[in-house]
């Protein structure tokens, strides 16, 4: 899939800053727990694909899908918001190639993440 | 209705539900940002826990978590009765309306979207605690009519204290109901008061009626002994015939009253009836049949007056009762009226007797006055004074017994029954009867009260002087005798249960406020 918007959402970012009351130490602290929270969540993904878990992988990528958005992750809270749908359903076909490229979305989307939060600490 | 200045605006205490700690960590910073205090948890079964060991205002709840999900949680909390009002808002994704509506019916307060802001998340929360306030309030309003309703039913119990009626914190409240609590509790308060001074003027009329029969009993004791010492029988011989038969005389009131003689005493009480024996029965008994053939009826009877004065300061000296300036005035008044008596007497050396018997004769009603204070401090029930009364007499006469052989002259009256069987008789019946009266007087009124029957005992003893033993009472001693009455009148005090209760009262600034 391609996008055309940027990889993180700046205004969501901010707006993200503004309700932990624009402390910066806070939203360090929100990037670290969601840079062990991504992870297991895509894990747990990968185990339902494996074992058919429809349940299992819905949850998870419920959960990615708001807290991604939260950051700004555009790619990965849309891809994990129809990876949702898709589970709701039941719907298993192709999961595992959409997991993989939420995968490579989150990587990136965390990477832009940092670039952002060090700009925003310069500023 | 004002409301309350809201207790929640300042802090609630809000527990956060969610499995994800990303999501768990950004609500709880939001939620402190607006001032409440969070508590999180990330998982539905260790929630429920928490929620019945803690306390909280609000909870705000992911509804997708593994083992127990929101749904679960919240049918579980609403069908407790226990956590029903505990408000919940559920954290859902806009789109998910399914999801809200199902939360909606099971009892969820609220949703709030997972994108939130922070005005969104302070209205939600602030709608939600603001109903719950009100939905406290008026539970707690509903609880405290129910414990109104329940004193109502009290409120014309007389003996019922008001402090029992717990409904003081009611009265407390600035509206309606606490201005309907004021008027319940000045109401029991007046029942009660009026309930308690009934009971006084009954106590201090029986009091006064039982000083009466006393003063009676006991202004015989000196007119008698008169009688008795002009016996050829000494003192100790005769206060063993009389002890002993009062000691049978209380012996049969005490079962008659009591039922039972109790028989095991400890050792304090033993000591305290050995020292009543010693001090407050043989020592007056002894003397008063000593000094009664050398001093006349009229005179000993006077000197009996001193047990009011006598009381008054011992109560005062060992703190159970306060020397006031009144009941000082009336001890130098009743003095001064003995004096008055005694003076021109005392100049001619004539009618009343010689000095030193009349001297003697002072630490009689001194010993009845230790005795009285002691009995009313040490024996709080009647039945536990009279029990111990009968072991005092029965102690005397031993004590009696024992002077006697050891004076060598111990004699038992064998002639025919004349009058002076009849006046042992008499005598011991009247000292009885007024042992049992006082021990109830001392133990209900109190013994400084108890001690005012001291001018009930003169009036009777100079009644009974002239009555039997025919003697003269001048009218110049008249005004003095008035004056010692006066005086005792003055040491002694109304018999005093219960201090009346204040009324409370509504403060001007307590308007009701509807």
């Amino acid at each position: 899939m391609e996008y055309k918007t940027e990889l993180v959402d700046k205004q969501k970012l901010t707006q993200l800053l503004e309700l932990i009351g624009d402390d910066l130490g806070s939203l360090r602290e929100l990037i670290d727990s969601f840079l062990i929270d991504g992870p297991e969540l895509l894990g747990a993904m990968k185990e339902g694909a494996k074992s058919l878990n429809a349940e299992v992988i819905r949850r998870s990528a419920h959960t990615l899908k708001s807290t991604s958005k939260d950051f700004g992750i555009q790619h990965v809270s849309k891809l994990s918001a129809v990876l949702e749908e898709k589970c709701r359903v039941e719907d298993l076909d192709k999961c595992d190639g959409m997991i993989s490229e939420i995968d490579a979305e989150y990587r990136k989307g965390i990477a832009e993440l940092e670039v952002l939060y060090a700009e925003l600490n310069e500023e | 209705m004002t409301l309350l200045p809201s207790p929640l605006t300042q802090h609630g205490q809000i527990l956060i539900v969610d499995d994800s700690q990303t999501k768990r960590l950004k609500m709880s910073m939001a939620v402190k940002q607006i001032g409440h205090d969070v508590t999180v948890i990330g998982d539905g079964d260790e929630a429920l826990k928490l929620i019945k060991t803690q306390k909280f205002d609000l909870i705000l709840l992911d509804i997708y978590m593994p083992k127990m999900n929101g749904f679960e949680l919240l049918a579980h909390l609403k069908s407790d009765g226990r956590y029903r009002d505990i408000p919940i808002i559920v954290i859902s994704s806009s789109e998910a309306m399914d999801d809200i509506v199902q939360a909606i019916k099971l009892g969820a307060e609220d949703f709030l979207p997972s994108d939130f802001n922070l005005e969104l998340l302070e209205a939600r929360l602030e709608a939600c605690l603001e109903r719950k306030r009100l939905q406290d309030k008026d539970k707690d309003t509903l609880l405290q009519l129910d414990r109104l309703a329940k004193a109502a039913e009290h409120l014309d119990q007389d003996g019922l204290n008001p402090k029992n009626l717990d409904i003081i914190d009611i009265a407390e409240r600035k509206d309606a109901i606490g201005n309907l609590a004021f008027v319940f509790l000045n109401k029991s308060i007046d029942v009660y008061n009026r309930f308690q001074h009934s009971r006084q003027q009954i106590v201090t009329l029986k009091g006064v009626f039982l000083l009466l029969i006393v003063g009676l009993c006991f202004g015989l004791r000196p007119v008698l002994g008169n009688l008795l010492s002009n016996s050829e029988y000494s003192a100790s011989n005769l206060a063993v015939l009389t002890s002993s038969l009062t000691t049978v005389f209380l012996l049969i009131a005490c079962f008659i009253s009591n039922r039972r003689l109790k028989l095991e005493f400890s050792s304090d009480t033993m000591k305290k009836i050995l020292i009543w024996s010693l001090v407050g029965t043989v020592v007056p008994i002894y003397l008063l049949l000593s000094v009664s053939g050398h001093i006349s009826g009229i005179a000993m009877s006077l000197i009996m007056v001193l047990e009011a004065v006598a009381a008054a300061i011992i109560a005062g000296l060992s703190g159970v009762a306060s020397v006031t300036p009144r009941k000082f005035t009336g001890i130098l008044i009743a003095l001064a009226g003995c004096i008055w008596i005694f003076l021109p007497d005392l100049r001619q050396n004539g009618a009343f007797g010689d000095i030193f018997w009349i001297g003697l004769a002072v630490f009689v009603p001194l010993a009845y006055a230790i005795k009285n204070v002691m009995v009313g401090n040490y024996f709080k029930s009647f039945s536990s004074a009279l029990n111990a009364q009968v072991y005092v007499m029965l102690l005397t006469t031993f004590i009696f017994i024992f002077v006697s052989l050891f004076e060598g002259d111990f004699r038992v009256p064998l002639e025919p029954v004349g009058s002076f069987h009849y006046s042992i008789l008499l005598f011991s019946l009247a000292d009885a009867t007024a042992y049992f009266l006082l021990l109830k007087l001392v133990t209900s009124a109190g013994s400084v009260f108890a001690s005012q029957k001291a001018y009930t005992v003169v009036l009777s003893g100079l009644l009974w002087s002239v009555v039997i033993l025919g003697e003269n009472l001048s009218v110049n001693s008249l005004p003095a005798i008035a004056i010692i009455i006066f005086g005792v009148y003055l040491v002694g005090q109304k018999a005093k249960l219960v201090s009346p209760l204040r009324k409370r009262v509504l403060a001007p600034q307590q308007a009701v406020d509807l």
